[in-house]
């Protein structure tokens, strides 16, 4: 089974930052709809384009301070398989979306399976060389040659 | 046309081929563990756009119900439920595999699954016209209370607490409203970016949500692979004795899984969940359940397959996602400018009888993937398990850029896997948002249209009887649940 860290404290801690994070959200919608005197709220024919928006952020804003607000009871929660390889991906992923449109398409995930499979995986360096460069192929053959995809190429003319 | 024209339009050898790869990786989706089908579906969707739509939708659709018998083999030979919905196999397939009939329990759940969901498709076969033919007379207040009422019920159902429900809710209805108003064209919530002039993309959301955030929760973790993984094709059948309990189970389990499968936000887990207690409870030796009963496997598993057949009811004939993976598959509909719902019956019959014809070849496909190719899926396990996370990584990131082959989508779809993530460790139910996300248009036209004839009157939605009374169900559904706890309290201080 997947191993998992559990902790009670890092439950409430998760629902109180996603409770701040949506109320943040909510104020920023709010401000920008408030700032678009072009979308009209209400008029003799019923509910123009923001009022959705403005009720959908108004109730988001409300449940988030039910998120926010501590309560007596919770239950355990996982914190994921591994937070250590969380952030790892996380890091990863982010480097392989700056680098995707400069250095091209297949070089980039090329790049991204072989040290996610090296740096996360703990694998070998040859087998994840092997690995970066069958992905590389699989994704030529049915994204570029069958699917038509124009993905950016880099220095390498791939 | 009925389904033996639809049947012969899908035995060709393309789609019979896209059939086949949908149901082989739902397989591999379903015994390995930390990808499940809606991920999977989610990761394949934009390969879908350049193949015929019915192609495109068999294999999606072969993804989705070709997991819930993958999982079933693990949770019996290793105790590792690769889906929600095979977890309570665990269970008793598990004890029966160390008892040495492993193979039984992955007959009977087979043989189980395949009728189960033959009678699933010959039910879907003949409500979904009729649901559609009543459906078709809805005005916007009809769909908009139908919408509503979905919305709440997979809002309280689908997660242990229906603020966070509501929460992913509201977020997936709110991410809808971004870019061009439906009626006026007026951008809305683009904070001037261009980019955000046609939307948020609906595959770089799923790809993300799904996809890149399962990966992000399972990524790093080890994988004891432990049990009992012994399989003989003789000991499929079982023994004298032992078919009448596993008959009268799986007739239970479908008729169980189909009822639930049918309804948003109950699915086929907790058809297999219930289910289970149903058997116990029946049985007249409770205490063999958790010690290799086998109709602890037989039920479950026939409410797993039944259920998720069962989802297609509300997709097809009302446009209804009962569940992720079935908002998931129906934004493989509108890639290809289809829209589920009463009208695909009648404009796009071809469509809806291609699918049902292509479930009933998968459904064949799969038994015999399950009554013949067991070991080879179980050795796959061990083999595949170190190429998953940069898989997935791969697919997420290519699968948001090549709709619209924009730089962007691949931003939007990170964004949604860290928030993907949040939502597992928060235990935030994923449904929620992605039935909203793919609604919320829809949910908005209908809402709109019906205030602009009443001249922003709400008691247009009381007009009508099936609008209101979907109204009412809909409020009681959501307001149930926050208020029950209150007046337990008061009831248990008088």
């Amino acid at each position: 089974m997947e191993s998992g860290r559990s902790t009670r404290g890092s439950r409430i801690s998760v629902e109180r930052v996603f409770g701040f994070a949506i109320a943040v959200l909510s104020l920023v919608c709010l401000f920008d709809l408030g700032n678009s005197p072009h979308l009209v709220f209400w008029d003799s024919s019923g509910p123009g384009p923001s009022w959705l928006p403005y009720m959908l952020s108004a109730i988001l804003m409300i449940l988030s301070l039910f998120l926010i607000i501590p309560r007596s009871r919770t239950s355990v929660s996982q914190l994921g398989a591994s937070p250590s390889g969380t952030a790892k991906y996380i890091v990863l992923v982010l480097a392989l979306a700056s680098a995707f449109p400069s250095i091209g398409g297949l070089m980039s995930l090329g790049l991204f399976v072989v040290l996610e499979m090296v740096w996360v995986e703990k694998n070998r360096w040859t087998i994840s060389i092997a690995a970066g460069l069958v992905s590389m192929a699989i994704v030529w053959g049915i994204f570029v040659k069958l699917l038509g995809v124009n993905l950016p190429t880099g220095p390498f003319g791939i | 046309m009925d389904i033996f024209q639809a049947l012969t339009n899908v035995l060709n050898p393309s789609t019979l081929l896209f059939i086949f790869l949908g149901v082989v990786l739902g397989e591999l989706v379903g015994v390995l563990p930390g990808i499940s089908s809606p991920a999977a579906v989610a990761l394949l969707l934009p390969t879908t756009y350049a193949l015929a739509p019915i192609n495109g939708l068999a294999m999606l659709a072969g993804i989705w119900y070709g997991s819930s018998y993958g999982g079933i083999i693990t949770s019996v030979l290793l105790n590792i439920p690769g889906e929600g919905d095979s977890v309570i196999s665990t269970l008793d397939g598990y004890q029966m595999a160390k008892q040495g009939r492993g193979s039984l329990a992955l007959g009977i759940s087979a043989f189980g699954g395949f009728f189960a969901g033959t009678i699933a498709l010959i039910v879907l076969q003949f409500i979904g016209p009729g649901v559609a033919s009543v459906a078709v007379r809805f005005g916007p207040q009809e769909y908009f209370a139908l919408m509503f009422l979905g919305l709440a019920l997979v809002s309280w159902l689908s997660g242990k607490s229906i603020l966070k429900g509501m929460v992913s809710c509201g977020l997936g209805l709110l991410i809808g409203t971004v870019g061009g108003d439906i009626v006026s064209g007026e951008s809305r919530l683009t904070f001037d970016q261009p980019v955000l002039l046609d939307g948020i993309g609906f595959v770089p959301v799923v790809v993300g949500l799904f996809g890149l955030g399962e990966v992000l929760h399972t990524v790093g973790g080890k994988l004891d692979v432990g049990g009992n993984a012994r399989f003989s094709v003789r000991g499929l059948f079982p023994r004298k004795g032992e078919w009448s309990p596993g008959i009268w189970s799986t007739l239970r389990g479908t008729v169980m899984g189909f009822i639930a499968g049918a309804i948003p936000g109950v699915g086929p887990t907790n058809a297999t969940f219930i289910e289970y207690a149903v058997e116990k409870g029946l049985s007249g030796t409770p205490e063999r359940f958790g010690k290799g009963a086998l109709e602890g496997v037989a039920g479950p598993g026939a409410a797993s397959h039944a259920g998720t057949i069962a989802g297609m009811v509300p997709l097809l004939s009302l446009g209804i996602p009962a569940s992720g993976t079935a908002a998931i598959l129906m934004g493989g509909f509108i890639i290809h400018g289809l829209f589920p719902g009463p009208l695909l019956y009648k404009e796009h019959p071809e469509i809806v009888w291609g699918l049902i014809g292509s479930l009933y070849i998968g459904n064949v496909m799969l038994l015999l993937i399950n009554t013949l190719l067991i070991p080879v899926l179980v050795w796959i396990v061990g083999m595949a398990r170190p190429y998953i996370a940069p898989l997935i990584g791969v697919l997420t990131l290519i699968g948001a850029f090549c709709l619209r082959n924009d730089p962007f989508d691949i931003w939007v779809a990170i964004c949604f896997g860290i928030l993907g993530y949040v939502f597992r460790i928060g235990n935030f139910p994923l449904a929620p948002m992605v039935i909203a996300l793919v609604l919320g248009r829809k949910a908005e036209t209908g809402l709109r249209q019906s205030l602009q004839m009443s001249g922003g009157d709400f008691s247009v939605f009381f007009t009508r009887p099936v609008s209101s009374a979907l109204i009412v169900l809909a409020i009681v559904v959501l307001f149930v649940p926050v208020v029950s706890p209150w007046v337990r309290r008061i009831r248990s201080k008088a």
